[in-house]
Order: structure tokens, then C-alpha cells, then sequence
């Protein structure tokens, strides 16, 4: 994900962006603008995913394996691009969860202590 | 990722570019067509909704270009990209691009064939197990000289050394083969029992020597080299057992040896050493008689500690034995080392001349580039300010110049092959070659490298160049020149390359100084006009012997009635070939001092060999009929010997013995020295005339000997028939080496004169390329300050006044170059040093020649860039303002 400097939003740890795609695909299949809404939505607005981001990292994510994508209609009969998670990108999904859980935590741990 | 999704993904994006580009595009789009549906939801009017979703999107373009810089192979696809430019801007400079790549043709091709010279002699190891454990040593006589090992000297060291898992002995010698017709001269070698299984060669065929074997009286046997089996024998399978007569002995073939092994040596044939070695010299420790030694050390064991315990071991001796090894101790040397003598000098110095060559190669190219890149950079420029990043352009620096190495070497291999055909024709054959010369991988992959590392070397300073310029400062500008700095780097590169090429004209003008030093050597005799043929006469073990005098006398009988021969002599050893015949010598009324070897050479002649060679008489008389009887012990001794042990006094008439040190050792005839002749070269033309005496063919058998025919006319013309009349005086002898002594005078040069004439051509390239990149970066600064010429020209300036200006900066770059150039000679001299002779290594008349031609040449390249600038008209100079 490339960081928007004009932009004051929080910046994402390398990593994050892949784990947030993931982790709104982990319930059904989505097109770009969906998954975009839905990190919105799910980080209460917190992230604003930019296509710019977005597409490289979803076609990046599905040379990795972890994403397939095909061909679809929209909500409003519009032809898109849906992804859905593949085997690979649910085992990642939980790496990334454990993985940030522990850095999270340490984290906080950090914070406490001074 | 997996690899073979991974392939799949690089193969699909470069493959079905278009289609994954369509998809894409397809994408973003419907993307877009989703956020205006959305925001026309919201109530905002649908050209607006498609504006704003444009905007958030951040352009369809910018998307897609983000997504494929994202992708597997991405880089590929740059590089692709960038490849498909260069070769499109190479091709639009037809001009610069056929300059460049020539110029790293020949700065590559010279280097890549230099390597794989080296590579077949130098840097290959020997094609034996082990090579780096392998030692050579022989026994050096106080004053350097070395005639090998005594027998029993070897034996005592098997014994006491305590740094080598075993040793083995050889003698080459050369041997006369009796076939159909005249016998022919073939180059063996007698050696230990152990000697292939201590180098580590197995035999393709049959089996090698048996210790039992190799005593005394054993068999007659015979190992043959893969090439002389294939050439005598045509390879033929049921060579095992077959006899070959050797000098006139039948010996029993039982074995071959595998390819290439004999060639290293340049030996066709092995047989024992202990059965075909006169016996004298298996019990007396005086007599050496070119058996060298070759040992391997054991494992971990370095030749710092061979050589010092061979030390403890030569000490021991000398002490057991004070009478004769005390003059002489071990002297080993790395086998490799031994075998490629002075021919590894010559290797490292062209190796370094062709290096500089490279390095003034891209010099010159950096030169070329720099200027092209000032034409381009408004090209790089745009290209940065519409988003290139400095990684990109760099990028493609870099490939372009990439793309013209590789054109270069590619060029280049043809350049290595016909490099590699001419040094086939002439290099010496005695070159102990690891491997034949040919085009292989070794060879391709050092091309490749010289080409990528060269693309680095001269690609740096454009690169840097195009990394400091501000893009807006030349879009902004309408005509953009270079910066002061620049001229810098052009200044720096024609100093180092007028330094580089002035340090291989030096080198060159050494080798010429040497040679013509050498060439008029006065050798001490009247080399033109002289023939030598060489004969076998009897085994080196002393059978046979005693024919020498016969066929001496009656060979010259016959070359003597020859039309065209003015006289002839015989013999032993020839001058110009390897001079072996050193004995001790003990003088009569003189004590020996331990500290000094008292040897001397001993040629064997027929009476009339003085006036043959016109070697002048000194003192007394030359030799007469009444010294050639048996009982009568007449010698001629030359200057050297006579200054020696009887200064200011005449040596006719005094006695000496040959062979001990030791007067009063009643056992060997005294000789009575009847005359004093000049001395004579004959070794070598660099080594100085080695002290001699000379005794009578019917007093000394020998079992080789040569007749040297002076001639009334061209001697080559006579070599038929001096040949036939020795044949006809016998048949069973074969002559060899029937040349004039001109050419074995020339060929014991030709390692130095080949060098000579390789460097004098390097220096050649290499003045030429310093001139062009003089020439053209002096144009290029006319060419800039042509709008300042014109100027001063419009005020008043004079031609004169233009030329001097535009000189006195060539003339600093030269003073500047021939001062870097000074330095960089010093240390090639320096390499140089062991193969000069009769000329230091800073030899004045050379480094004044070699500054002399540099910068006459040098001027030239700045005058007619000046020329050019004088005629600048100030009118048309200023209006291109």
C-alpha cells in the first residue's frame, strides 16, 4: 500500500492492507468497490482504501494465491470483478489475525508499562 | 509463492500481456461505473457522478500503470521496455553505435584472447593429480648454474626428507627411432619407476613401469604418449608388445598414456631411467646429467617448509660428503613455475598491457556516452519531470550501455577467434599448454564478464551525470551546456587515457630497446652464412660412441666436396641450443677455494671449427694434426677461462683436467692448453659469454654432435644436401635440426620478440584510442564556445590569439597525461624488469620517445579542433543565440 502523505490518515503497517482485504472477504465474495466500502465500514471510517491501493494489492494477493477473482453482476445488474477467498488466503487470514493479535498486544503491553 | 504459480504468473503477464491489460482496464472502469452509480444514488447529477468518481479513483491510467508495477515480472517487463528503447536509440546514432561497438570489440576480443592464452599455460593448473603439491628441484652449483641431480644425491634425499610423500627422477632425452627409410629423432623422457604414479597419471593402455623393472640391465621397455601413438601407430589397438627399435635397441611397448599428458612435456615416449643411464653416473655424486627431480609434498605441507627442509637435507650432505656437495645445494621451484620459465614474464606483462587497453577502452566510451548524454538531457529531463523515477532512468543508462558491450562481445569472439588461429601459427611450441587453444565456455563466460563489468565501468559516469542534473533547470533553459564539472570528467578520462596508452608505448619501446640490443650482441663468431645439422650417434648411456669420430671425419669429408661450402667443422654442443656440457675444472699449480666452484664449459670440436666460425685466435695456435692422436691431450681454452686463473699471463702451455677439481686426481688425463681463442655467446644472446674450453672429437665419444657448414651461398639452399651426405657417410643416424644458426638465433628470441610485437600493437590501439577521445573531446569543447569565440572574435581577438586559447588547454590535458603516464610506466617497467636486457627499466631515450610521440600525436588531435575553431565566423556564431 503506498501512503498517501497528503492524507492525515492513521499509516498502515506494511501488511495491514492484505489482512483487512482478507479479512472482508472472509464472509462472502466481493468487486473492488465493495471491499473498499466494507473496510470502511468495518474500521468505522478509520481506513479509506484508495483504488490506487486497492487493485495492486488485490491483483498482487491473487499471484500470491490467496484470492480468485471472476466475472460477475453487481447488485444493479452492472458487470464487475467479484474476489473470493481461496484455501491459501483463509490459512493467511489466520496467520495475519494471530499475527497482528500478538503484536497488538504486545503493544499495549508497552504502553502500559511506562 | 509456490514456483510454479509463480512462473505461471511472470509467463501470463508477459504472454497474454493484452488480454490481462484488457481485464484490467476492464475492471478499473467498471469500478468507476460503480462509485457513479453510487454517488448518482445520492442525488448528485451524473456528469458530476462520473467526475467526482474519476477523482477519487485518481485516474484510470494511474490505476492500471500502479496494478502492473505491482505484478510478478513487472521488473522484467521494464527492463523489456527499456531494451526495446535502447536498441531503438542505438539505432537511430548509426555512427556513435558502430564506434563504440568496435572500439569494445577490440578492447574485449584482446582481452578475451590474452585470457584464454593464459588461461591454456598460466592459470590452468597441470592436467596431474594434485598439481599444487609438485615440486621441481634440481642441485645449483655456487654461481646459479644447474646441470640436475646426481644419482646418488636423489637416493640420500628419498631418504632424508621428511616434507614429500615420495619423488621421482626424469631425464629427457632425445632418441633416434628406426623405421622405413632414414631413422627419425623423437624426444623421450627416462624416468623413475614411481614418476607417473607420483604425478598421477594411469595409462589408457597396458600398464607403467614396475620397480623390479627399473634396475640396471632390466628390460627394455617403452610407455608411448597418446599423440605419438596415434602418429606413428594411427592408434592402432595391438600396440602392447610391439618393438620399436630406439637407438638401435628394441624396447617392447607396454603402455600408452592418455591424451594431452605427453604434449604438456612434448614427450612422445617414456622408458626407465636406471637400465639407459651410463654407469658412472648411477654411483658418483659428481656427475648430474640432467636428471631433475620432481617431488610431491604431503598434504598441508607449503613449499616454504619443502624448501627449508631440503635445506636441512643439502646441509646434512655437505657435511657427509664435504668433497663434492658442498658447491652444490637443493634448488626447487612449484613445477607449474619451473616448466613455464620465462614464458610466465611475458604472459603477466601482455595480460596487463591488454588490461590497459580495456581500461582505455572505456575511457574513451565514457568520453562518448558523456557527450551524447549532454545532447540527451532535455530527453531525461522530460522524462523525470513526467514522473521517471532517478531509479528508472538510471536503468536505462545503464542498459544502453549493457546492450553495446554485449554487442562488442559478442563482436569480440570474433576478434578471440582469429586472435586465437594467429597465436596458434606462432607461439613456441615449448609452451607447456594445459589445455589446447579453443573457444570454449571458460572463454565466453570471461567475454561476457569484460562486457557487463566494462557497461559499469564506462556507464558510471553518464549515469552520475544524468543523476545531478535538475530537470527544470534544463527545460527551462532553451540551448543547455554543460557544467564546468563535466569538463572535469572529460579532462580526468583523456589524462588517465593518455597516461595508459604512453605506459604501454613505453613498455613497448622497452621490448624494441631490448631487442635491438640483442640483435647486435656480438655472439663472438660470424653467425651468417652458417648451416648446422645435428646427429645421434649412440645411446646416451656411451654404446655406440665411438662412431662419432668416424662419421665426424667422414661427413665432413663429403659436406666439404659440396659446391657452395667453404668449410665445416663438427661440433658438440651447437651454439643456440641448450648448453649442458658443464664440467669441473682443476688447474694445474691453482688450489680450488671451497667457496668457488671452479667449472667451465666443454665443447667438443673437429680441428677446423675456429676457422669454420671464424672465432679469432688469441694467443697460441688452434689445433693441428699432431693433437689429434689419441695419447696426445690438446686444448684450446677461450678469454673468459684464461683471464680467469692466469691473469696478465700467458696459459699456453699449462695443464688443466676436466672433470674434478683436483689436479693431483691421477686418474684423468691432464690437458695441455695450446692456444686461447675470443669467447663466444652461445647460450643465449642475454647471457654473457660463458667461459669455455675446447677439446678434439677423436679424443671425447659423444652421442650427439652437429656439423656447421659455412657457406658461399644462402645456407638454406644446402640443407638437402648436407643431410644427404651425412646419410650417405651412414644411414643409421638420424639428423635433426638441420637450420641456420640465424634462426636459432632468432627462434631462442621468439617469446620476446611475439611480445614485442604484441605490445608494439597494443601500444598502437592504444595511442589510436587516446587520440580519438582527445580529438573528440577537444571538437566538443570548440563546438561549446563557439558563441564565446565568436564574441572575442567580434572584439578584437586575433586567430592566433583563438588557437592559443584552444591549445593551451590540450596541451594541459597533455602535459597532465604524460605526467599520470610517467607514473604508470615506472610501475610497468618495474614488471618488466626480468625480461629487459641492456636497457633499464627507465631508460631515458625511451620515456623520451614514447612522451615525444605521445604528444606530437596528442597536439595534432587538439590542432584541428583549434583550426576549427578559428574559422568560426563571429557573425553566424552570434545569431545562433
Amino acid at each position: 500500500m503506498t501512503p498517501d502523505p497528503n492524507n492525515d490518515q492513521t499509516n498502515l503497517l506494511q501488511g495491514t492492507l492484505d489482512m483487512m482485504i482478507l479479512k472482508s472477504l472472509a464472509l462472502d465474495q466481493m468487486h473492488g468497490l465493495g471491499i473498499s466500502r466494507r473496510i470502511e465500514q468495518i474500521t468505522k471510517g478509520t481506513f479509506q482504501v484508495k483504488p490506487g491501493s486497492l487493485f495492486p494489492a488485490l491483483h498482487r494477493m491473487e499471484e500470491e494465491g490467496w484470492l480468485v477473482s471472476s466475472w460477475g453482476e453487481s447488485e444493479n445488474n452492472r458487470r464487475a470483478k467479484y474476489y473470493r477467498l481461496t484455501k491459501a488466503g483463509r490459512r493467511q487470514l489466520e496467520s495475519e489475525t494471530e499475527r497482528w493479535g500478538r503484536i497488538s498486544l504486545a503493544i499495549a503491553r508497552a504502553l502500559e508499562a511506562s | 509463492m509456490p514456483i510454479i504459480s509463480r512462473i505461471t504468473n511472470y509467463l501470463r503477464n508477459i504472454l497474454a500481456r493484452e488480454k490481462t491489460d484488457r481485464d484490467l482496464d476492464n475492471e478499473v472502469r467498471s469500478y468507476s461505473d460503480l462509485l457513479a452509480q453510487a454517488k448518482m444514488r445520492e442525488g448528485i447529477s451524473p456528469q458530476e457522478a462520473r467526475r467526482t468518481a474519476i477523482l477519487e479513483l485518481g485516474g484510470i491510467e494511474q490505476v492500471k500503470e500502479q496494478v502492473r508495477e505491482a505484478r510478478a515480472g513487472a521488473w522484467l517487463d521494464s527492463l523489456l521496455q527499456d531494451l526495446r528503447y535502447a536498441t531503438r536509440m542505438l539505432r537511430k546514432n548509426p555512427a556513435f553505435t558502430a564506434i563504440a561497438v568496435l572500439t569494445l570489440a577490440l578492447g574485449i576480443g584482446a582481452n578475451t584472447a590474452m585470457f584464454t592464452l593464459a588461461d591454456s599455460i598460466l592459470l590452468r593448473p597441470l592436467p596431474y593429480r594434485s598439481p599444487h603439491q609438485l615440486v621441481w628441484i634440481t642441485e645449483e652449483s655456487s654461481n646459479g648454474d644447474s646441470t640436475g641431480v646426481s644419482w646418488p644425491n636423489f637416493q640420500d634425499w628419498k631418504r632424508l626428507n621428511t616434507v614429500f610423500s615420495g619423488m621421482a627422477g626424469y631425464r629427457d632425452a632425445r632418441m633416434s627411432l628406426a623405421g622405413n627409410g632414414y631413422p627419425s629423432l623423437i624426444d623421450g623422457r627416462y624416468v623413475t619407476a614411481n614418476y607417473f604414479e607420483l604425478i598421477g597419471i594411469s595409462p589408457i593402455l597396458g600398464r607403467v613401469f614396475q620397480p623390479d623393472e627399473n634396475v640396471e640391465g632390466g628390460p627394455e621397455v617403452a610407455i608411448l604418449s597418446y599423440e605419438f601413438w596415434q602418429r606413428q601407430f594411427g592408434g592402432s589397438p595391438t600396440i602392447l608388445g610391439q618393438t620399436l627399435r630406439l637407438d638401435n635397441h628394441a624396447f617392447t611397448v607396454i603402455g600408452v598414456m592418455p591424451r594431452g599428458f605427453g604434449a604438456v612435456t612434448q614427450t612422445a615416449l617414456w622408458a626407465p631411467f636406471e637400465q639407459n643411464v651410463p654407469k658412472p653416473y648411477l654411483t658418483s655424486r659428481q656427475y648430474a646429467w640432467l636428471f631433475y627431480v620432481v617431488g610431491r609434498a604431503k598434504p598441508g605441507i607449503s613449499l616454504a617448509q619443502v624448501q627449508l627442509d631440503m635445506q636441512r637435507v643439502g646441509q646434512l650432505l655437505a657435511q657427509q660428503y664435504p668433497d663434492v656437495d658442498t658447491m652444490s645445494r637443493p634448488f626447487l621451484k612449484d613445477l607449474h613455475r619451473y616448466m613455464l620459465g620465462e614464458n610466465r614474464a611475458f604472459l603477466i606483462l601482455l595480460m596487463t598491457a591488454v588490461a590497459l587497453l580495456l581500461a582505455i577502452t572505456c575511457a574513451n566510451l565514457t568520453g562518448l556516452l558523456l557527450v551524447r548524454m549532454t545532447a540527451r538531457q532535455r530527453e531525461f529531463s522530460l522524462r523525470r519531470a513526467l514522473g521517471a523515477s532517478k531509479q528508472k532512468i538510471l536503468q536505462q543508462i545503464f542498459i544502453e550501455g549493457l546492450l553495446l558491450a554485449l554487442a562488442g562481445g559478442l563482436l569480440a569472439t570474433f576478434v578471440v577467434w582469429a586472435a586465437i588461429r594467429f597465436a596458434a601459427a606462432v607461439l613456441p611450441k615449448t609452451l607447456p599448454m594445459s589445455a589446447p587453444l579453443t573457444i570454449d565456455a571458460r572463454t565466453l563466460l570471461f567475454t561476457f564478464a569484460a562486457a557487463v563489468l566494462s557497461s559499469f565501468v564506462f556507464g558510471f559516469a553518464p549515469a552520475r551525470l544524468a543523476m545531478r542534473t535538475n530537470p527544470q533547470v534544463v527545460l527551462r533553459s532553451s540551448s543547455y551546456r554543460v557544467r564546468g564539472s563535466n569538463h572535469r570528467v572529460h579532462a580526468g578520462l583523456i589524462v588517465c587515457e593518455i597516461g595508459l596508452a604512453m605506459a604501454v608505448l613505453v613498455g613497448a619501446g622497452l621490448l624494441v630497446r631490448t631487442m635491438i640490443v640483442l640483435l647486435k650482441t656480438k655472439v663472438g663468431f660470424d653467425s651468417t652464412h652458417l648451416l648446422t645439422a645435428s646427429v645421434i650417434v649412440g645411446r646416451p648411456d656411451g654404446t655406440g660412441t665411438p662412431l662419432s669420430a668416424r662419421l665426424a671425419q667422414e661427413g665432413l669429408e663429403r659436406i666439404k666436396r659440396l659446391p657452395g661450402v667453404d668449410s665445416a667443422a663438427v661440433v658438440f654442443p651447437v651454439p643456440f641450443t641448450p648448453q649442458i656440457d658443464e664440467v669441473w675444472l682443476a688447474v694445474e699449480g691453482h688450489v680450488p677455494q671451497p667457496s668457488i666452484e671452479q667449472i667451465t664449459y666443454v665443447s667438443v670440436i673437429s680441428s677446423d671449427y675456429f676457422e669454420t666460425m671464424k672465432i679469432p685466435l688469441l694467443q697460441g695456435r688452434s689445433f693441428q694434426k699432431q693433437d689429434e692422436s689419441p695419447d696426445s691431450h690438446s686444448v684450446l681454452i677461450d678469454e673468459g677461462l684464461a683471464r680467469q686463473y692466469w691473469p696478465g699471463q700467458s696459459p699456453v702451455g699449462r695443464s688443466i683436467k676436466f672433470g674434478t677439481q683436483d689436479f693431483s686426481d691421477a686418474s684423468l688425463p691432464a690437458y695441455t692448453i695450446v692456444g686461447v681463442v675470443a669467447p663466444v655467446r652461445a647460450g643465449s644472446l642475454d647471457v654473457e659469454p660463458e667461459l669455455r674450453a675446447y677439446t678434439l672429437v677423436n679424443q671425447t665419444p659423444l652421442s650427439s654432435m652437429s656439423f656447421v657448414v659455412r657457406t658461399k651461398i644462402d645456407p638454406q639452399t644446402l640443407a638437402r644436401s648436407v643431410q644427404n651426405e651425412i646419410h650417405a657417410a651412414n644411414s643409421t643416424v638420424p639428423v635433426f635440426n638441420v637450420t641456420t644458426i640465424e634462426e636459432s638465433i632468432q627462434s631462442s628470441q621468439a617469446p620476446r620478440r611475439l611480445a614485442m610485437l604484441l605490445l608494439l600493437a597494443f601500444s598502437l590501439a592504444a595511442l589510436l584510442l587516446a587520440t580519438m577521445g582527445l580529438y573528440g573531446v577537444m571538437s566538443y569543447l570548440v563546438a561549446q564556445r563557439t558563441n564565446e569565440i565568436g564574441i572575442r572574435m567580434a572584439l578584437g581577438a586575433e586567430a592566433r590569439d583563438i588557437l592559443t586559447l584552444i591549445l593551451r588547454y590540450g596541451t594541459a590535458l597533455i602535459v597532465a597525461g604524460t605526467a599520470a603516464g610517467f607514473i604508470a610506466s615506472i610501475a610497468l617497467a618495474q614488471l618488466m624488469r626480468s625480461i629487459l636486457y641492456g636497457v633499464k627499466p627507465l631508460d631515458p631515450a625511451t620515456l623520451v620517445g614514447s612522451v615525444a610521440i605521445i604528444s606530437s600525436v596528442a597536439l595534432l588531435a587538439c590542432y584541428i579542433p583549434a583550426r576549427r575553431a578559428i574559422r568560426v565566423d563571429p557573425m553566424v556564431a552570434l545569431r545562433y543565440e
